[in-house]
């Protein structure tokens, strides 16, 4: 269980984050909103890039905030980026390597995981690779070792429907096998409604829906947010 | 799995194998070779070597752009000295490693900066300690075997120098020993970059946010590469102390670790095929451009003795070549000309390739200044004309087959030099630069022609990688 208590996010003036409250479930969570909502701010809150100017972050009782990113990164908090991060100058199974070596897991395990997220011809420079294959290396990096929770920033961003679609079942399979608390993050509804039960919706830094996919998605607030009127008004 | 991990490591093993292979028979061809003034010059750059594989290192994996490493190596050769009067039952060998001990420890620390800081900041932090190295190096100058900390000779005492080892009698044995302590330092680098630390640089470099979030720790791999790079600058500048058993310190200024970073850019920091060629470039290039410009009176008596200074002219060209055109440097470019003559399609030599510059700068002055014959200057001049006049001959001629264009240029270059062995040089140098001029304007007129060959030519080059 992923507890986020009253998240504060101030840059300079502005509020990246303003008092999130949430609980994010094992399973999969869906985190959506309009562009600059702060979701990708509340990511690295989780996985500690952005430091809160107030509130507590958790996990089954442990105090995440007083860990640096390295370290929960170790401990089994793995991320994605929005701009996906694998290393070009070195090859598929080299990134692969370098995540297991990092992430305390053995090169026999790197190549478990190569077959598990469906990738092959290992020994290709990362340049050469296909936007979807290496939106699936970056997503192999993450679970190599002992993950636990998996934060996913837009993993689909810039594939074609066809390939956003096995998307979800693959993520759902991971998160089976490890049995993690995902994180999915999304300003496309419909792809996280595929993959997700429950769903929390933020807008202009703040909290405005959170619920299983059903009720969240006939909340007015939601629609007024996504049809990009203020949810005040 | 197996198959896949031995595949892998064959092939950055075949790299070695080739490399050591190819660095053992120069190695052992370079005595007989030269003379011995060429000799002691290549042996000083081999030593050169180490210290430019350690900046290209810190710069191609982590970005760093450290200006002080001549300094660090005279930090080596300083501790090199000292340790070697207080120890002299030791062998020199173990004296080498203890220096780059205590190197690595003082590189590290002024690093230290490298952890916080980067780019153009950086960079004059790291000049910053070079000029202060350079400062405390002239005023307590390197100990030579007298007594006290600093090694000085008291007033009335004379300088003497440390004993140099049996080896380091004859050139050659000298030459060999510089050679193999160099080649187990490339190896030491070698282990790093192709190991799990090269890896976690790797991806440090790509992005730091992206090297966290797989659990790396950005400090210490940092400091790590810092480690390494300052214990093998370290003993190289242990090396440099051991044929004459002392330093000057005008071997350590700043403005000379300035110029093997830019030096190292131009042999091309990614690889260490461009270290041994920046080390190369970095000691024999400018004794050759001398022995060069000495030949040409009319340059001599135009410049007058700060003719030497030319160097400085020709390292800057290198950099701006490099910087616009191969940003792998000669290295990467060798790399480019080995799958184009793999390819057979095309004329191999680009004049937007480092390896051009480097065949049409270097290689004139350097076969000048080895082989003392008149003929010898038509015949590179030839050679110089041809180079130059492959590329423009093509966008004249787009339908000719390279192989026909490269004739013609190489006619056309034989037939200007033989006119220069028979006419003399100015009839030869005026011959030149008229066709050369004459073509690159023709070339000019036809620019639109030139636009669509290069997208002919990008295009190709994108089939190529993919
Ligand atoms: N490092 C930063 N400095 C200043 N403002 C930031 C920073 N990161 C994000 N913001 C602002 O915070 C808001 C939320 O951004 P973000 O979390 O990236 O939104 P998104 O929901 O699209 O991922 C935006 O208004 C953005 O401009
Ligand atoms: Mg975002």
């Amino acid at each position: 269980m992923l507890n986020c208590k009253d998240v504060v996010v101030k840059f300079g003036g502005v509020r990246g984050l303003d008092g999130v409250s949430l609980t994010f479930e094992r399973g999969i969570s869906g985190l959506v909103g309009p562009n600059g909502a702060g979701k990708t701010t509340m990511l690295n809150v989780l996985s500690g890039f952005v430091s809160p100017s107030s509130g507590r972050v958790e996990f089954d009782g442990l105090d995440l905030l007083s860990m640096n990113p390295t370290g929960r990164a170790r401990w089994g908090l793995r991320r994605t980026f929005q701009q996906e991060q694998s290393v070009d100058s070195l090859t598929v199974w080299e990134n692969l390597l370098v995540a297991a070596e990092n992430l305390g897991s053995r090169p026999a395990d790197a190549r478990q995981i190569a077959d598990l997220v469906g990738l092959t011809e290992l020994d290709r420079p990362v340049p050469l690779l296909s936007m979807l294959e290496r939106r699936l290396l970056e997503l192999g990096r993450t679970i190599m070792g002992r993950p636990r929770i998996l934060l996913l920033d837009e993993p689909v961003a810039g594939l074609p429907e066809a390939e956003s679609l096995m998307f979800a079942p693959l993520i759902e399979r991971i998160c089976e096998e490890f049995s993690l608390t995902v994180v999915l993050v999304d300003h496309d509804m419909d792809f996280v409604t595929r993959a997700c039960s429950n769903i929390a919706v933020l807008d202009f830094g703040r909290l405005i829906a959170y619920g299983d996919c059903v009720s969240v998605l006939s909340d007015p607030a939601v629609e007024a947010a996504y049809l990009g009127v203020s949810n005040e008004s | 799995m197996k198959g896949l991990k031995v595949m892998w490591e064959s092939r950055a093993k075949s790299g070695l194998t080739i490399g050591l292979l190819a660095g053992g028979l120069w190695a052992l061809a370079i005595p007989m070779a030269v003379d011995d003034y060429w000799l002691r010059l290549l042996t000083t750059s081999v030593i050169y070597v180490v210290v430019a594989a350690g900046v290209g290192l810190l710069f191609s994996r982590l970005g760093i752009v450290s200006l002080n490493q001549i300094a660090l190596m005279g930090v080596g050769g300083w501790i090199f000295l000292r340790l070697s009067y207080w120890l002299d039952a030791v062998p020199s060998m173990l004296i080498m490693c203890l220096a780059g001990l205590a190197t690595m420890g003082i590189g590290v620390l002024i690093g230290l900066p490298s952890l916080r800081l980067s780019g153009l900041s950086l960079a004059v932090v790291t000049l910053m300690f070079a000029a202060f190295a350079e400062i405390v190096f002239t005023s307590i100058g390197f100990p030579t075997g007298n007594n006290g900390w600093r090694g000085e000779p008291a007033p009335g005492e004379t300088s003497v120098p440390i004993p140099s080892p049996a080896f380091a009698e004859s050139n050659t044995g000298l030459w060999f020993y510089v050679v193999i302590t160099t080649t187990v330092m490339l190896l030491l680098l070698w282990v790093f970059l192709t190991g799990r630390w090269g890896r976690a640089w790797a991806a440090i470099k790509q992005s730091e946010p992206g090297a966290v979030s797989i659990g790396i720790h950005v400090t210490s791999s940092k400091v790590t590469a810092l480690a390494v790079v300052s214990f093998t600058t370290g003993v190289s500048g242990a090396l440099l102390a051991v044929p004459t058993g002392s330093l000057v310190s005008q071997s350590f200024s700043a403005i000379s670790s300035v110029i093997l970073f830019a030096v190292v850019l131009i042999g091309g920091a990614f690889s260490l095929v461009g270290a041994v060629l920046a080390g190369l470039l970095f000691v024999a290039l400018p004794p050759a451009l001398e022995a060069l410009v000495a030949r040409i009176p009319v340059v001599l008596e135009l410049l007058g003795p700060t003719f030497t200074n030319l160097i400085y002219v020709a390292f800057g060209i290198g950099l701006i070549q490099s910087l616009i055109a191969s940003p792998r440097g000669i290295a990467g470019d060798l790399a480019g000309v080995g799958v184009r003559l793999r390819r057979a399609q095309r004329w191999p030599l680009d004049p937007s390739d480092a390896v051009f510059a480097f065949i049409v700068l270097v290689v004139p002055p350097l076969s000048l200044a080895l082989l003392d014959l008149s003929l010898a200057v038509y015949v590179v001049a030839a050679i110089w004309i041809s180079l130059w006049l492959v590329h423009p001959l093509r966008t004249l001629w787009p339908s000719r087959s390279p192989r026909g264009i490269a004739l013609i240029g190489i006619a056309v270059g034989l037939l200007i030099g033989a006119l220069g062995f028979l006419a003399g040089p100015w009839v030869c140098l005026l011959a030149a630069l008229l066709v050369v001029v004459s073509v690159n304007f023709l070339r000019k007129r036809l620019a639109r022609r030139l636009v669509k060959m290069d997208e002919e030519l990008a295009s190709e080059g994108i089939h190529a990688q993919l």
